[in-house]
């Protein structure tokens, strides 16, 4: 396949994103993200202890051990374990808070609280020690308007970032640029619905613009070797012919972009503790997102774009250029 | 530029490079003990409560224990009437009298699992939990969480065994638990104490507040913050005419603005009102406490409304979310990069890496200076990452404009008229580069809500920074270290190109 035929292949880049598009926005109306990172329902076993357990490691940690042990026994797998430290009580408590899948039934957690409880009972003797455990089930309400607003915020920067492209590289590369931004930006959150990787709530929104910037960038260094192809060459060429070698020349630099990117994106999710980890790991999704449309659908598209805003010049009256100007432009038509 | 010129600027540029690099981030310890220690702008500059770690005033080993040094904060609310099973059996524990012990165990009822109790005559009608309190326990549940997200955006609400709601801040906003957990009409009173004074708005107990108050909102004018209430012509003029008294001089009242029974918020009158915006400040007011009186009045005004007591239960704070480890790990991360970069260009351009170096140092440098300054930044995973690709941006940028030149170069130009030409092709590539992401990163911080805003504010300050420094601050730092090489193609790796001369 030559590097041109890849060009004509517009049918199955464009067909390849509504793919992704459509089973992502069925799968995120149906079954919204996996918010696992978010944990929006869950059960939790919270061990509530006082100052004369806290103030003894060795006490502290036979406490967590034991929980441990009663867990392990009746097969409860521990997402999530926290210890919190009471705020303005009289007493100087601390929670460790163990998580579990909300699929745990009622009678399973009451039946570890009352083991765990009657260990302590039998192992803590001291009357100075308080150690009190329950069980509860939590449903997190999300989040409201922030989402929306988040996205609305980065459909308006694309839209004005483009007008500026539109003056500066024409109103079919600010056309082309508008689908290839926001493929670039929805791309991610559908690959994210579709994966069912565990994210956290805000999370789809920043995934979003990287992959939104990412693909304007890329985008950007396409129509700027675009506009050296119009300008260098000698007489008026096809659509295609242009785009071609315009597409060749940004080949190199969209991949190093897009690779130096991605390492940007993958070392600090690499050295990173796992909460950052769950965050900027999935975000190499908004890269590939990104350079995506900017390398295949959006140089594909620009073929038919291009060639059609050419017939509209084709067609408007030339304008007055200037005697200097139309001096510079047959001189050009005669080098050629 | 002639040589001296050069070492002038050369030495004036170190001298700034390396001051801004001890100010940002070298600490220096100039004595024993923690109160002779500089402390460098990276330590200063407020960080993401979920990368936790100690920063500020709270960066001592023996402050760390009382101080906020990151993570957040959770309350339960409790409705009016219902008690957690830890409660009950405290209460039913401490009761020693076997009938009172009885009468008490049969005012409650175990709810869900049993990790709640409810008091039957408060949320049961006809042997069933009462159809109001579920609908009331609902409307206070979204009115809490429409308070804590207005206060920050990455507040979380959990309903816990179904009748309890827990809220956790990432910060230290501690305070707003309580505020935020008054419910009832808003009033208004007037008088000169809290409990004799009269209600004045609504005049009538059956017209709505909303006919006299439209809402209220903080703002921070020249350090002062500042609650502004905004009334209706309606609502100016009942206040107007309660007040004239005071400008006559017949009695110092205040102004009393009620929650439920809760006070508000107080204003003490000492001249007539007669303005549809009411300011209250007060010297004591931090930025937050502004807020989160007009958060109270606004939603106490707004159509969500409960009568509902929502009792907060214990307080307790927990670690961030991310480890304390993680920003250690993301300066781990970002000294890799560094290298990484030192490294591609030290191999690409030999010495002239060094102008990428001082301009690349700058640019760091200049970041953090506006993360520390600005308020609304903070150092957080989003901020790391909107400044990393701009920072991609600037080396790109540095790397294709000494691209141009070395293509000029190897054309047989001289390396001054090289740099010359290759900055006047790749400018306007350069200018819109920048521009536009500049212009997506503003425009989507000023309609976003954070997290998103500061990752996009971010970005758009870097990437105006990237495009000032490469298009300027590197030429410049290339013109002043270049001028002392004898050899300047063997500076900066470029070559001639070999001409055959048949």
């Amino acid at each position: 396949m030559t590097k041109k035929s890849i060009l004509k292949l517009l049918p199955v880049w464009a067909a390849v994103v509504a793919v992704f598009l459509i089973a992502g926005i069925v799968l995120m109306s149906i079954l919204g993200f996996n918010e696992g990172a978010e944990r929006p329902e869950s059960t939790t076993v919270d061990v509530d202890y006082n100052i004369a357990v806290k103030n003894d490691e060795n006490k502290v940690a036979r406490v967590e051990e034991i929980c441990e042990e009663v867990f392990d026994k009746a097969g409860l797998t521990v997402l999530d374990s926290i210890e919190g430290k009471g705020v303005n009580t009289s007493q100087d408590r601390t929670v460790r808070r163990y998580t579990f899948s909300s699929s745990v039934t009622s009678e399973k957690l009451a039946e570890v609280t009352a083991e765990i409880g009657a260990k302590f009972d039998a192992e803590f003797t001291d009357e100075l020690i308080d150690i009190r455990v329950d069980y509860h089930r939590v449903s997190n309400l999300g989040y409201s308007d922030f989402i929306w607003r988040g996205s609305v915020g980065l459909a308006v920067g694309i839209v004005v970032a483009l007008i500026y492209v539109g003056i500066r590289f024409g109103v079919g590369c600010a056309v082309t640029g508008l689908t290839v931004t926001a493929c670039g930006g929805a791309l991610p959150v559908c690959l994210v619905a579709i994966t069912r990787i565990p994210v956290y709530a805000s999370a789809p929104l920043f995934y979003a613009a990287l992959g939104a910037v990412t693909a304007l960038l890329l985008w950007l260094v396409f129509c700027m070797k675009l506009r050296d192809v119009s300008k260098n060459s000698a007489r008026p060429a096809e659509a295609e012919e242009v785009v071609h070698v315009a597409w060749k020349g940004a080949l190199l630099p969209v991949a190093v972009v897009t690779c130096v990117l991605a390492v940007i994106i993958a070392i600090p999710g690499a050295v990173a503790t796992a909460g950052v980890r769950a965050l900027l790991l999935p975000a190499l999704l908004s890269v590939v997102s990104g350079a995506y449309p900017a390398l295949l659908l959006g140089p594909s598209l620009h073929v038919y774009v291009r060639a059609h805003f050419d017939k509209l010049a084709a067609k408007r009256k030339p304008r007055y250029l200037g005697s200097k100007k139309q001096d510079k432009a047959t001189k050009k038509e005669e080098n050629a | 530029m002639s040589k001296v010129k050069s070492a002038i600027c050369l030495t004036l540029m170190t001298i700034l490079i390396a001051a801004l690099v001890i100010v940002c981030f070298i600490p220096i310890q100039y004595g024993r003990d923690a109160m002779h220690r500089f402390d460098p702008i990276v330590v200063w500059a407020d960080r993401d409560p979920d990368l936790g770690t100690s920063y500020g005033a709270a960066r001592d080993e023996d402050s760390l224990r009382t101080n906020y040094i990151g993570g957040g904060y959770s309350a339960v609310y409790y409705p009016e009437g219902v008690i957690s099973a830890k409660e009950y059996n405290d209460n039913l524990n401490g009761i020693s009298d076997p009938d009172k012990r009885a009468e008490y165990a049969d005012k409650y009822v175990p709810y869900g699992d049993g990790a709640l109790y409810l008091e039957e005559e408060v949320a049961y009608e006809n042997g069933a939990l009462s159809e109001d309190f579920v609908a009331s326990f609902e409307s206070a549940k979204e009115l809490l969480r429409t308070r804590f997200e207005r206060l920050h955006e990455e507040t979380r609400v959990d309903v816990v065994d179904g009748l309890t709601a827990r809220v956790t801040v990432p910060r230290d906003l501690t305070s707003a638990f309580t505020l935020f957990g008054y419910t009832g009409d808003f009033t208004v009173r007037f008088g000169s104490d809290q409990d004799s004074a009269e209600t004045v708005l609504p005049r009538r107990p059956s017209e709505s507040i909303q006919d006299y108050v439209k809402g209220a909102r903080a703002r921070t004018v020249g350090g002062n913050h500042t609650v502004i209430i905004d009334f209706t012509d309606a609502g100016r003029d009942v206040l107007a005419a309660k007040t004239a008294t005071v400008a006559e001089g017949t009695s110092a009242s205040y102004l009393y603005f009620m929650v439920g029974d809760n006070l508000a918020l107080s204003l003490q009158v000492t001249t007539q009102i007669d303005d549809t915006r009411l300011p209250i400040t007060s010297t004591s007011f931090a930025s937050s406490d502004a807020q989160m009186a007009a958060i109270l009045i606004d939603t106490a005004v707004g159509t969500v409304q409960t009568d509902l007591r929502m009792v907060v239960g214990d307080m307790t704070s927990y670690p961030a979310f991310y480890g304390e480890n993680a920003m250690l790990y993301l300066y781990i991360a970002f000294g890799v990069l560094f290298l990484a970069m030192m490294v591609f260009f030290l191999i690409r351009y030999k010495l002239l890496a060094f102008v990428n170096l001082y301009t690349y140092l700058l640019f760091v440098c200049v970041n953090l200076l506006c993360i520390w300054a600005i308020p609304f930044l903070t150092l957080s995973v989003e901020t790391v990452t909107a400044f990393l690709i701009a920072s991609v941006l600037l080396c790109a940028s540095n790397a294709f404009a000494f691209e141009e030149a070395r293509k000029e170069f190897e054309h047989g130009k001289t390396m001054t008229s090289s740099v010359k030409a290759g900055y006047k092709k790749c400018f306007w590539h350069l200018f819109d580069l920048h521009i536009v992401i500049a212009l997506l990163g503003f425009i989507t911080y000023f309609i976003a809500f954070v997290p998103l805003s500061g990752f996009a504010f971010t970005l758009g300050l870097a990437t105006v920074f990237s495009g000032v420094f490469t298009l300027a601050i590197n030429r410049f730092n290339w013109c002043i270290m270049m001028a002392y090489c004898k050899n300047k193609g063997a500076f900066c790796n470029f070559k001639r190109k070999e001409v055959d001369d048949d």
